[in-house]
Parts: C-alpha cells; sequence; structure tokens
C-alpha cells in the first residue's frame, strides 16, 4: 500500500504542462485546445495521466520519462474578453485505481474570447447584389474585367481557359480577371441592432465574419476608435479583438 | 499491440493456478478436479465471448458446496472445508465473465486459497508461490486501472514493458519492507493456528514403548525427525537420548509411572551445545545428543535418568538450546534400586533362563557378567534386518533362538533381558543413532529411519554404562560412507534451505524478538570507538545540526512574521483551492474573489488594511490571522446547524 502509494504521488510529479490556443476562441463555442505534458523525471515514466482544464479533460495513457506527449482538448470558453489559463489540474488513478491522486500545474496562457457570433439580419448600408462591382478590388478574382493572359499553372479552373489563345500558342494559356468588391461597410457599434452591448456585439462578430468572407471590407467605429475598412485577415483578427474587449478596459 | 483485457485474463488464469496447486493435495478429489475443468471451460468461454453460466447455474453451483461444506464444518475439522469452498468460489469466477470486479474476486479468492494452504503445511515452497503470485496481482492491478480507463486499450510493446517495469517495483520494494515488519511485528508466543498442524501419529520411528515382535518388518520412513546444530562429531558419538524404558509390560517395555529416585553425579567428558530444531509431533519428549544435563529455550522436566519432557504440550515448531556430556556412562554414586531394574517377563523361555545361568556361573561381579553377555552375542552372528521379523509371544526367545534376525529392538530388549536374568541391572534407551551431516548448514538431519533403541546396564562404580547390543551384529556397519553422489548434496541443499525456512520464519517468535532488540541493544552498549573516531558520533551531530539550521535560515530566516504569514496563506490557499502559491502576481483581494471562502476574505481585509497602510501588525491580529489560515477550506456550519 505505501509503496502505490508513493508510485501514485511520483506518477503526477515533475510533470509541467503547455497549451498551444487558436487564434480565433468565441464565447460558448467549442475549441480546439492543443496541450502538450512533459514528463521531467529521469527514471520513471507518468501512466494514465487526466488533465482538465476549463471544464474539459484529456488523457495521457503514457509519458515517457524525459518525454512529451500532446493532446487536444475541446474547450468551451465561457464570456468574452480576455481570459488567463493559470492552471490545469492533473489527476491519475494509477497505479491500482484505490485512490485518484491529483495536483495542480501552473500554465501560463493567455487569450482573447470573441463574441458569441450571433446572425443578426444584413448589415446596414448597401449589401445586395445590385451594389456588387461598384468598386474595383486590387487582388485577382474569377467576375470583374479580364486583365491580363498567363500561362496555365494547373491549379486555375477550366473556366479561365482562353481556348482559341491555348490553340494558336500550342499550350494553354488563362485568362486572369479582377475581382469584384463590395462597397467598404462601415460598423457603428452603437448602431447595430440588439438590447444590450452583448448583443450588439455578437452582431458585430457575425457581421464583420461574413463581410469578409464574402470579400467586403468591413471598418469598425467603436466609440472614439475608428478602424478603416479592410479584407485582411489580421484587421479581421484586430476587430474582434475590439469588439471582444470593449468595454473592459 | 497487445490489447490489455486478454493479458489480464492470461494474468488472472496464471494468479488462479498459482492459489490451487498449493492447496491441490489438501481439498477433496471432485474439487481437485473441477478446478482444471473450470480452467477449461472459462477458456473455452472467453474465446467465444459468451459465458452461459452466468446467474443461475453459478448460484446454484455456489449454495450446494456451501451447505454441504458448511455441514462438515467443525472445531475437530476447521480448516478443510473452508478450503474447499474457497476451491469452489474460485472455480466459479473463473468460468464467468472477467469484467473488473469479477477479476478482483478471482485475485482475492487465490490468495486466500494460498494463504490456507499454510494451514496445512509451511514449507518453504508457500515463500516462492507467495512472491510469485503477489508480482502477477501487481501486475494485473496495474493493468485492470488502464482498463478501467479505456476497456479497449492496447499496449504496444514497449508501453506494456514500461508498465511491467513499473508495476514489478511495487513487489519488489515491498520486500525491504516486509522483512521489516516481519521482524517487528507483535508475535504471540505460541503459533495461534497450532491446533490446525497437528501431523498424523507416526506408524514407525520414534515410539514411547518396544514392542518387537509385533510385526514382521518395518517401512523404512525417510522423514526428518529433527535437525540438530553442532559441530560434526564422529559417528560413536551420534546417540540422541529420548526415553529411558525402565520396566516390562508383558514383552513390552515401558516407561514406569514411578521410577525409583536415583542421584546421579554430574557424567564427564566433552561438552557438546547443540541446538535442535525438532519437526512438529506430538512427542513429549526432548532429543539430545547422550548424555544430556541441560536444556534452554523450551519449558522442560528433566528426569534422574537423564530424559527430559516438555511442561507444555504442543505440536507446533520448536527450537531448543541443549548442553550434552559426550560420555558413555552416568554415575550414580549412592547406587540405585536393583530390584526395580531386575524386573523379568512374565514369561521366559527355559532355554533363555538356561543359557542366562551359564553367564552367573562362578558368581562373577556385574562388569564380569556384562562382558560375558557381549561376548557371546558378538559370537552368534545376529543379523540385523528390519523384514522378516520375529511375530512371537516371546519375542527374545524367538530372536535369541530361531530368527536369529531383528532389528535394534530385539536386541536390545533380547541383551537387557539377558542382563537382567543374569542379575545386572538393565533398562533400555530409546532415541536415534546416527545423522547426516549438512555441511552447507552446518547441523545434523536426523531422519525417522534412525530410531534406535539401546541398553544401559548398571555396574558399580561406573554407573549406567551404554550398550548398543545392534554393534554386535554381524552385519552391523559403523563406516561413514564416504562418496557423497551428487544427488545426495543437492538433497543436502535442499535440506539446508528448508532448515533456513523454518529457523528465520517458522520458529520466529516474541522470544526471538525480544533477543533481537537485546542483541541490538548490547551491540550499541559496547560500541567502542577508536580515540580518533571517538569525536565523529559529536562533530557527525552537530554538522547535521549547522544543516538544519542553515536550511531553517535559507527558508525562513530574514522572513518577518508577516511574511511567513503570507507564505502559510498561500500554501493553505493552494492546499485548498489548487491556486498555485507563487503566483505572485494576484493580490489578495483578487485571491479573495476568486475562492470565495469567508475566512480568505477577513485575511485579505485584516492583512491588507496593515499592510497596506504601512504599519506592523498587532500581536492579537497575528493570532486571529494565524486562526483565519487554518479555517481556510473548512466548510462553515451554518447557524440552523448550529443552534440544532
Amino acid at each position: 500500500m505505501t509503496v502505490s502509494g508513493i508510485l501514485g504521488w511520483l506518477n503526477i510529479r515533475y510533470l509541467s504542462l503547455a497549451v498551444r490556443l487558436p487564434d480565433e476562441i468565441y464565447d460558448g463555442q467549442e475549441t480546439y485546445v492543443s496541450l502538450q505534458v512533459e514528463n521531467h523525471k529521469r527514471f520513471v515514466p507518468s501512466f494514465l495521466l487526466r488533465v482538465e482544464l476549463e471544464g474539459a479533460c484529456g488523457g495521457f495513457h503514457l509519458v515517457d520519462r524525459t518525454g512529451s506527449e500532446t493532446t487536444s482538448l475541446a474547450v468551451t470558453f465561457q464570456g468574452r474578453g480576455r481570459k488567463e489559463l493559470s492552471q490545469a489540474v492533473v489527476s491519475s488513478p494509477f497505479p491500482i485505481n484505490f485512490f485518484i491522486r491529483s495536483t495542480t500545474l501552473p500554465l501560463n496562457a493567455h487569450c482573447v474570447v470573441f463574441p458569441r457570433p450571433v446572425p443578426c439580419g444584413p448589415p446596414a448600408g448597401p449589401a445586395d447584389g445590385r451594389s456588387r462591382g461598384v468598386v474595383e478590388s486590387r487582388g485577382r478574382g474569377y467576375e470583374g474585367e479580364m486583365e491580363t493572359i498567363a500561362e496555365y499553372t494547373g491549379v486555375e479552373p477550366l473556366k479561365l481557359v482562353h481556348w482559341r489563345l491555348s490553340a494558336r500558342h500550342e499550350n494553354l494559356k488563362v485568362k486572369q480577371l479582377t475581382a469584384m468588391a463590395d462597397v467598404p461597410l462601415m460598423l457603428d457599434l452603437a448602431k447595430l441592432p440588439g438590447r444590450s452591448m452583448d448583443e450588439r456585439l455578437s452582431c458585430g462578430v457575425w457581421i464583420v465574419n461574413r463581410s469578409i468572407r464574402a470579400n467586403r471590407p468591413v471598418g469598425l467605429i467603436a466609440g472614439s476608435k475608428v478602424y478603416r475598412p479592410d479584407i485582411s485577415r489580421l484587421h479581421r483578427l484586430r476587430l474582434l479583438t475590439e469588439l471582444a474587449l470593449h468595454g473592459s478596459r | 499491440m497487445v490489447p490489455v483485457s486478454t493479458l489480464i485474463t492470461v494474468l488472472a488464469y496464471a494468479v488462479a493456478i498459482l492459489g490451487y496447486l498449493p492447496v491441490a493435495p489438501h481439498v477433496d478429489l471432485a474439487v481437485r478436479l473441477a478446478f482444471p475443468l473450470a480452467m477449461a471451460a472459462g477458456i473455452v468461454f472467453d474465446r467465444k465471448g459468451k459465458y452461459p453460466l452466468t446467474g443461475i447455474p453459478s448460484t446454484i453451483a455456489t449454495i450446494i458446496p456451501f451447505v454441504v461444506y458448511l455441514l462438515q464444518l467443525s472445531m475437530a475439522n476447521p480448516a478443510a472445508p473452508v478450503v474447499n469452498f474457497l476451491v469452489v468460489l474460485l472455480c466459479v469466477r473463473i468460468v464467468n465473465e472477467k469484467s473488473p470486479r469479477n477479476l478482483l474476486q478471482i485475485f482475492a479468492l487465490a490468495l486466500f486459497a494460498l494463504a490456507s494452504s499454510s494451514l496445512f503445511s509451511l514449507s518453504a515452497l508457500f515463500l516462492v508461490y507467495l512472491f510469485l503470485q503477489l508480482a502477477l496481482i501487481a501486475v494485473s492491478l496495474v493493468l485492470l486501472t488502464f482498463l478501467s480507463v479505456d476497456t479497449r486499450l492496447r499496449l504496444t510493446r514497449q508501453g506494456l514493458s514500461r508498465v511491467v517495469g513499473v508495476a514489478l517495483a511495487m513487489p519488489a520494494a515491498s520486500v525491504p519492507l516486509l522483512l521489516i515488519f516481519f521482524a517487528i511485528l507483535p508475535r504471540t508466543q505460541y503459533p495461534l493456528l497450532n491446533f490446525l498442524n497437528v501431523p498424523g501419529e507416526r506408524a514407525t520411528g520414534f515410539s514411547d514403548r518396544v514392542e518387537p515382535g509385533k510385526t514382521a518388518s518395518v517401512g523404512d520412513v525417510k522423514t526428518v525427525a529433527f535437525r540438530a546444530e553442532c559441530p560434526q562429531l564422529g559417528r560413536n558419538d551420534l546417540y540422541w537420548r529420548g526415553i529411558v524404558f525402565d520396566a516390562l509390560a508383558g514383552a513390552t517395555w515401558v516407561r514406569s509411572e514411578k521410577r525409583p529416585d536415583e542421584v546421579p553425579a554430574a557424567p564427564k567428558g566433552n561438552e557438546v551445545r547443540q541446538v535442535i530444531y525438532p519437526e512438529p509431533s506430538r512427542n513429549a519428549y526432548l532429543l539430545a545428543l547422550d548424555i544430556p544435563t541441560r536444556m534452554d529455550g523450551v519449558r522442560a522436566s528433566q528426569g534422574a535418568d537423564f530424559t527430559f519432557t516438555r511442561r507444555v504440550s504442543g505440536s507446533g515448531r520448536i527450537r531448543y538450546e541443549a548442553n550434552s556430556v559426550l560420555s558413555d556412562a552416568i554415575p550414580v554414586p549412592r547406587g540405585i534400586d536393583r530390584d526395580h531394574y531386575l524386573r523379568l517377563p512374565h514369561q521366559v523361555s527355559p532355554r533363555t533362563a538356561a543359557l542366562a545361568r551359564g553367564f552367573t556361573a562362578g558368581t562373577p561381579n556385574d562388569d564380569e557378567r556384562l562382558s560375558r553377555v557381549e561376548t557371546w552375542f558378538t559370537q552368534q552372528g545376529f543379523r540385523y534386518a528390519t523384514s522378516g521379523l520375529a511375530v512371537a509371544a516371546d519375542p527374545v526367545d524367538a530372536f535369541l533362538f530361531e530368527r536369529r534376525t531383528g532389528h535394534c529392538e530385539f536386541f536390545a530388549s533380547s541383551f537387557a533381558t539377558l542382563l537382567r536374568l543374569a542379575g545386572v541391572p538393565a533398562r533400555l534407551v530409546g532415541g536415534y543413532y546416527g545423522g547426516d551431516f549438512n555441511e552447507i548448514g552446518g547441523y545434523y538431519v536426523v531422519t525417522e529411519d534412525r530410531a534406535h533403541v539401546w541398553v544401559e546396564a548398571f555396574i558399580e562404580k561406573r554407573g549406567w554404562v551404554r550398550i548398543d547390543p545392534s554393534s554386535f551384529a554381524a552385519n552391523f556397519d559403523r563406516a561413514t560412507p564416504s562418496r557423497r553422489s551428487f544427488a545426495t548434496k543437492l538433497a543436502a541443499f535442499a535440506d539446508s534451505l528448508t532448515w533456513y525456512w523454518n529457523q528465520a520464519v517458522i520458529t520466529y517468535d516474541l522470544q526471538k524478538q525480544v533477543e533481537l532488540v537485546r542483541r541490538a541493544n548490547r551491540q550499541f552498549r559496547g560500541l567502542n570507538l577508536p580515540v580518533v573516531s571517538r569525536w565523529l558520533l559529536p562533530v557527525a551531530g552537530g554538522a547535521a545540526a549547522f544543516a538544519v539550521a542553515v536550511w531553517w535560515i535559507v527558508t525562513f530566516g530574514g522572513s518577518t512574521h508577516e511574511e511567513r504569514l503570507l507564505r502559510r496563506f498561500r500554501a493553505r490557499i493552494e492546499k485548498s483551492y489548487g491556486v498555485p502559491r507563487n503566483h505572485r502576481s494576484r493580490g489578495l483581494k483578487e485571491l479573495a474573489d476568486m475562492v470565495n471562502d469567508p475566512a480568505v476574505t477577513e485575511f485579505a481585509a485584516i492583512f491588507g488594511g496593515a499592510i497596506y497602510r504601512d504599519r506592523r501588525l498587532t500581536a492579537e491580529e497575528c493570532r486571529q490571522l494565524s486562526l483565519l489560515v487554518n479555517a481556510i477550506g473548512v466548510p462553515v456550519r451554518r447557524e440552523d446547524d448550529k443552534s440544532s
């Protein structure tokens, strides 16, 4: 009994945890978090570890001595804003399942949880099909004017192949078209639909994501802060972070 | 990849076999056969994944044997029914599904079965079974834990070897603890389960009566009678004295209830100290080399004829120390009751009487008569044998004049009868003769077939003189066998293992524990350090104290009372709520909000109230904070609880 107690105690000692969080975490939505456990023991492996993090559980059957293992946890974060993952509980029934020993390991991870996206109708301003083409995008697309002719690289859709030119040159030529862009959308937090600030933020997140996915630049007016419209990924994350932290600073 | 469930099933069968094997010779034939059948059925069911005997058939198979064995249970027979039923339960569990619960039951039942085998025999083999079983159970329990986490888990060979390695560390690390606990756990003076260990009466060997002429042959029983730790001696010194027969009842020599008082003097000769380890028996006579003068380690009473009997009857293993004087005569300066030792059997044949009369012709002294009988015996060419013996009402006559063949009882009783007829006081001494010296253990093994009877004749001025009439046999060989075969050496080695087991484990009792403590005490007192190292102990002690002081200062030194309180507070919070204590960035107020414990909130208020206003804590505050630290994590009782 004593020996099994010592083995159980040793099993969850000299471990360290590290988490890797995804860029986008939304309030109340399941997110996969990568969790790595490292065993610093020089002679003994660790067995049957169960790691509990923010209500989610992950298991490791064997972490070899001076080795590490990684698993994914489906974590659901509650509430928008800055989150600090300061600790995780590691437990194990090893060696003989009579007792479950547990310990708390520190974690040094931070993240920003974005508000939960809630569909809230079309964004304000012209967003229907008629407005498309009003602005010419700098990027390439499939529906704008023909800009240049280029060599076929094997990835272009067949409908872009310029058959007549290809026949003349004996190798495939493709048309390169400009992309069609929408009218930039400026979101004003104060004017978004919703009864409370949280509802307006959720709506804002939905519009930002939907618009940028549809290639429509989005900007944001949040109090005194103004973000110019853009469609880049970095810009989208900046807007979502602003929405997540709104009012908390 | 190995499925853990299959592995555990195989281990469970192995554990069950290790539980069954040691008890198999002691259970009923039906139960003995049921186990292998249950094993076979269990394996078939496991392969098919169907268990048709689960439920009612299993219950019936348990209840009927339970009733049968319950009826057999009695104070006289307490062990056998229980052990039989244990094996039946094991069989029932084996044929059923190997669920974690059933597996645990199999392990427990197998362990009980092995433990119960010790009720029948306590051989060293028990230890082998025990260690094997414990190792397998340890591995199985660990694998069972894996199975409880994931029922379809499969381990790689490497993973499995890691698991088995760590699992085996449990029994391996238990061994030193086992030894410590074995030495210090309290013991009773007498084994509690002694009554279960009573061996059957022996048909041959040492006996409390000498009755030649009863059977035509005597079987050689090679079971060990006792072992005696002593220096190697000459073969002629190896007479192990047990009992003295002074009276005749018909043709049977017995030990009379009322023996004449005689005052023997101390025998003269070389003293030999022996430690005797008799095998358990109902025999109350304690054996030692002829002539034993003193016995220690057992409560015994000494007779005037140098026989020692146990005062407390018991059949457990004992050990005792005996002091003997190697001599062939017991001086009795004040003489003996000659009439008592000259009493004759009711029936003496005329030719025996006539033969005896020949020894007394010319009224010689006792010494001369003895030598005449010896000479006659030597000339007759009697043969020593254990079969083809005379079966007669007058075995003396039959041996001397007809068969002329017999074992030691014939030789001794005939010789003693002739001596008594010739007017020389004589008695028989029963015990053992010879023994195989085990050079590994440094002891003699004396087996039952070495049981022997010889004669003591009383000669004036010399006392009781030992004569071994069997040595006058034509085929008597006193030579020690010089050649020792490999098999003999192997047997000696196996015997020495059994001996060490008995010596170290079976006979380890309260007395030995006390002796161990005393010896340790003596050695500690007698510890004589040389002059140089006389300072070693104080210096080492001082260094240790210094090390502790340095550790104390490094850890707690220089810290104020407030810092110590805060350290205790953070440690307590870590223990109760899992908030790491090294998380310095978190303030007291933040901590209090996080854990929602009134004690923490109050602590934060009092502590913060003083520290953040840049003043020291008062003694009263310190006391209050200390109490609050202890209250952290303790559930607060509600008012209504208090009132009730």
